[in-house]
């Protein structure tokens, strides 16, 4: 098992860093091209299985915590790996001259624990596009699209919606969506009319429900409060618009009752789509008639009609331009998903979260990633992502010191942490394993470690040595910066793998059945 | 000589002294050279002044009684002559210094307007309307809306970063909130005065914002906020009593001015000191005037006339 994180560990190993290498993975296909990868996790991803079984155990344990680490942060796959395999490597020798392995582990829970504490104090806010560049610039390795995604970041905020497309030119383009769009056209092509790819309602008046609307009791009402309340452009929006009630709908704008008339199927489908239906109530200030309350349609008005300035639909996207609703309506609205992001754990709902916190602002942002070949388009799209992940964590907690440097400040708190015996030798693991991310970023960079080192840990206030630059620097000044989640994370994920790989006590495996050869 | 310095021009007239019927709505302070200009919009057309609002002066033609409720030099204003100003809630802009205008912006109402210039040199055009959010122009080519972010379409005002090349840093304000941009103008964030909804009315960056991060915001009922930190966090101004700030002008060497509903009040340090300046009027415009012998501070009035009180920081120590 130990040589199985150890050759995990060595694969990561030269991906660290802001020259960092990059690693070949071979293709499952036949005459495709190596994917050049140097992204942690999606290395480790590409890593199926090892050829010896009782390896493989071990190189699985950290590949799951590696992706862990990009799953909740974005980022510090590398970190994982290499700090599980310091931890592992000096415990493995450890156990096996007899040492207390449990002591080992109590000694460096408790040094994992000192150090969240020292990075939490460390840390320090940030929020312009430049301090977030300078903390994702290691990871998209082009100055010019972290300040990009900085500027979307300090835009959309931490937890606003960000898309992440394939572009179809070469470089990465970033574009900001005003107002409202989703990926719902009309439900009709006649909607649409003959010689247009799309219809659009400037200043109409807004009928919103989350019920499929069929009979044409369900639409003249609607058409009847519209006319009354002095207009003659209506859009309906509903999760659809079917048989008789959409006959109507079109026959009165072909009849000239109606100037334009437009249906568009809500974002998203079933309870998804019936929140999303309703924040587009309150975006647009009309009244949400509920299918769970039973409405009448004869009972609505003209008020319950909404505003906005333009709505536009194609045959795949819809859109709300000016919104008319107070913000007195939207403001506890954003308030309460912003909440909901906080607290979700599961990533698909933090993204629904995140589509609909994008609506109520009026905000989000398209990027679309471009590559010379589709490899290189595939491995920006993966950094971009990351970058996208390690800047929200840092908006969200906060930054460190980067290159190394705050697990060097960490190791210098637990010098003061006094523990006994086995116990110490434990914390005296985690303070050696604390330095491996510096020399190896220093090694990756083709520097001699030792003299970095000794300068970075012994000068009074913070300073490193930046590998792109080649000279020192403050990172508070001018970077480089680490999302504080990242490290803390990277350290828990360390020291949970460590907990669980070292405290096994037997491995077992299945065999594999003979297989039946044909002659 | 750029014809606002050309005051023996015969189409140009020369006033002793600002006249009292007229309001001057709002002034604006730019450096020719070694020459302060200050440039009013009024209630009677534009008016300037080379000897620090001494005298003024004004042309004489068809736009001189036309009531004109901001103007917004170019940054290249010395050279290119170029004069956006708010006409009418209309957006006119002339590139003779004044002598002609030209309509710029049709449809919902324009109430604020700024302008700076870009990174690559190009002069940036902001008009705030009334119901259509933010309208951008770059170097003078077609209008485009810039919306994105922004949760009230009425801009009461904006304010451009003094070192907007570098930090394309905007603010606006709505009747609803106070909105930044980082980038040009693409993207707009609210930002949390710790207020809920507070109507903005006024903002005013630090001319080394850049440096110090200091930025002041005056609301219409909840009173005065400032910012040291680029924006990040306010707090509340209570050495400031106006509930309703007017407007406000940031001076060189950290001297602000505010005009409040109640009052007028001045900091020599960036707002850690006030002095209130007791007119006895209410100002609707401010400017403060770096001096040989001090600030200077020049009030338009409500009521019409302005008033200027020289040295203004030693005579309120005394």
């Amino acid at each position: 098992m130990r040589r199985g994180i150890a050759q995990i560990a060595q694969v990561l190993r030269p991906t660290l860093g802001p020259i960092g290498g990059t690693i070949a993975v071979s293709s499952e296909i036949r005459n495709r091209p190596p994917e050049i990868l140097d992204d942690a996790a999606t290395i480790a991803r590409r890593i199926i299985e090892l050829d010896d079984p009782f390896e493989n155990m071990g190189a699985m344990l950290l590949r799951q915590a590696v992706w862990k680490a990009r799953e909740l942060v974005g980022d510090g796959g590398a970190t994982t790996a290499l700090l599980s395999h310091a931890l592992i490597e000096s415990a493995s020798r450890f156990a096996a001259a007899g040492g207390d392995i449990l002591a080992i582990r109590r000694g460096i829970d408790a040094g994992v624990a000192c150090c969240i504490d020292t990075l939490d104090g460390m840390a320090r806010p940030i929020d312009a596009p430049g301090e977030i560049a300078s903390v994702i610039r290691g990871i998209v390795h082009d100055a010019r699209i972290a300040q990009s995604i900085g500027e979307v970041l300090d835009a959309v905020g931490w937890d606003g919606q960000i898309e992440i497309e394939d572009g179809v030119r070469g470089e990465t383009e970033f574009e900001y969506v005003e107002g409202i769009r989703w990926r719902e056209g009309v439900p009709s092509p006649h909607f649409i009319l003959d010689g247009f790819t799309s219809t659009i309602a400037d200043f109409p008046k807004i009928f919103v429900t989350d019920r499929t609307l069929q009979r044409a009791e369900d639409i003249v009402p609607v058409i009847e409060a519209c006319l009354a309340a002095g207009s003659r452009s209506l859009v309906v929006i509903a999760p659809d618009i079917q048989g008789a009630a959409l006959s109507v709908l079109l026959l009165n704008r072909d009849r000239g009752v109606l100037d334009c008339a437009l249906a568009l199927r809500g974002p998203g489908s079933g309870k998804s789509q019936a929140d999303a239906i309703e924040d587009l109530a309150i975006i647009t200030g009309a009244r949400c008639f509920r299918d769970i309350e039973r409405y009448s349609a004869k009972s609505i008005q003209p008020d319950d009609l909404g505003e906005a300035r333009q709505i536009w639909s194609t045959r795949t996207q819809s859109g709300v331009l000016g919104g008319k609703s107070g913000c007195a309506h939207r403001i506890p609205r954003i308030a309460e998903l912003r909440r909901r992001i906080e607290r979700t754990e599961d990533a698909n709902d933090r993204k629904v979260l995140q589509e609909r916190l994008g609506r109520l602002l009026g905000i989000s942002a398209i990027v679309r990633v471009g590559g010379a070949t589709k490899p290189a388009q595939a491995e920006s799209t993966a950094r971009v992502t990351a970058a996208f992940a390690a800047g929200r964590a840092a908006l969200r907690h906060g930054v460190v010191p980067g290159a190394g440097l705050a697990y060097a400040r960490c190791n210098e708190a637990l010098a003061l942490l006094t523990l006994d015996g086995d116990e110490a030798v434990g914390l005296r693991m985690l303070r050696d394993a604390l330095m491996v991310p510096m020399q190896t970023i220093l090694d990756n960079a083709g520097l001699e470690s030792g003299p970095i080192i000794n300068h970075a840990t012994s000068a009074a206030h913070d300073c490193l040595f930046d590998v792109v630059r080649r000279e020192w620097v403050d990172p508070w000044r001018e970077g480089p910066l680490d999302a504080v989640s990242v490290l803390k994370t990277a350290l828990e994920l360390a020291a949970s793998n460590f907990a669980t790989s070292i405290t096994i006590g037997a491995l077992v495996r299945s065999r594999r059945p003979e297989v039946a050869r044909a002659p | 000589m750029h014809p606002w310095f050309d005051v023996t021009r015969h189409d140009i007239q020369t006033e002793s002294s600002f006249p009292e019927d007229v309001v001057a709505l709002q002034f604006q302070v730019v450096h020719y050279g070694s020459v302060h200009c200050v440039v009013a919009a009024t209630t009677r057309g534009i008016r300037w002044s080379n000897d620090g609002a001494q005298s003024w002066h004004r042309w004489i033609d068809d736009s001189a009684n036309a009531v004109v409720e901001s103007v917004v030099l170019s940054p290249q204003f010395a050279d290119d002559q170029t004069v956006p100003a708010i006409s009418n809630g209309v957006l006119v802009e002339s590139r003779d210094a004044g002598l002609t205008w030209e309509q710029k912006l049709a449809g919902s109402p324009v109430l604020a307007a700024a302008t700076a210039r870009t990174d690559d040199g190009q002069s940036l055009i902001l008009a705030g309307t009334e119901t259509d959010g933010v309208l951008r122009s770059r170097g003078g080519q077609g209008w485009e809306s810039i919306n994105a972010g922004l949760l009230d379409l009425t801009i009461t005002t904006i304010a451009i970063s003094p070192q907007f090349e570098r930090d394309r840093t905007i603010l606006l304000g709505t009747p609803t909130g106070l909105y930044r941009s980082r980038n040009g103008g693409d993207a707009w964030r609210e930002l949390d005065l710790g207020l809920g909804d507070p109507a903005i009315q006024a903002i005013a960056f630090s001319p080394d914002y850049a440096r110090s991060g200091n930025v002041f915001v005056g609301t219409e009922l909840r009173g005065l906020f400032a910012s040291n930190d680029w924006g990040r966090t306010w707090s509340s101004i209570s050495a400031v009593p106006a509930s309703g700030i007017i407007a406000l002008a940031y001076g060189d060497h950290g001297h602000i001015a505010v005009a409040g509903n109640d009052g007028s009040w001045i900091s020599p340090d960036d707002g850690a000191t006030w002095y209130e300046m007791g007119t006895g009027h209410t100002a609707i415009s401010l400017a403060v005037l770096a001096e040989p012998e001090g600030m200077s501070l020049l009030l338009g009035y409500a009521q019409g006339g302005i008033h200027r009180s020289s040295n203004v920081l030693n005579n309120h120590r005394m």
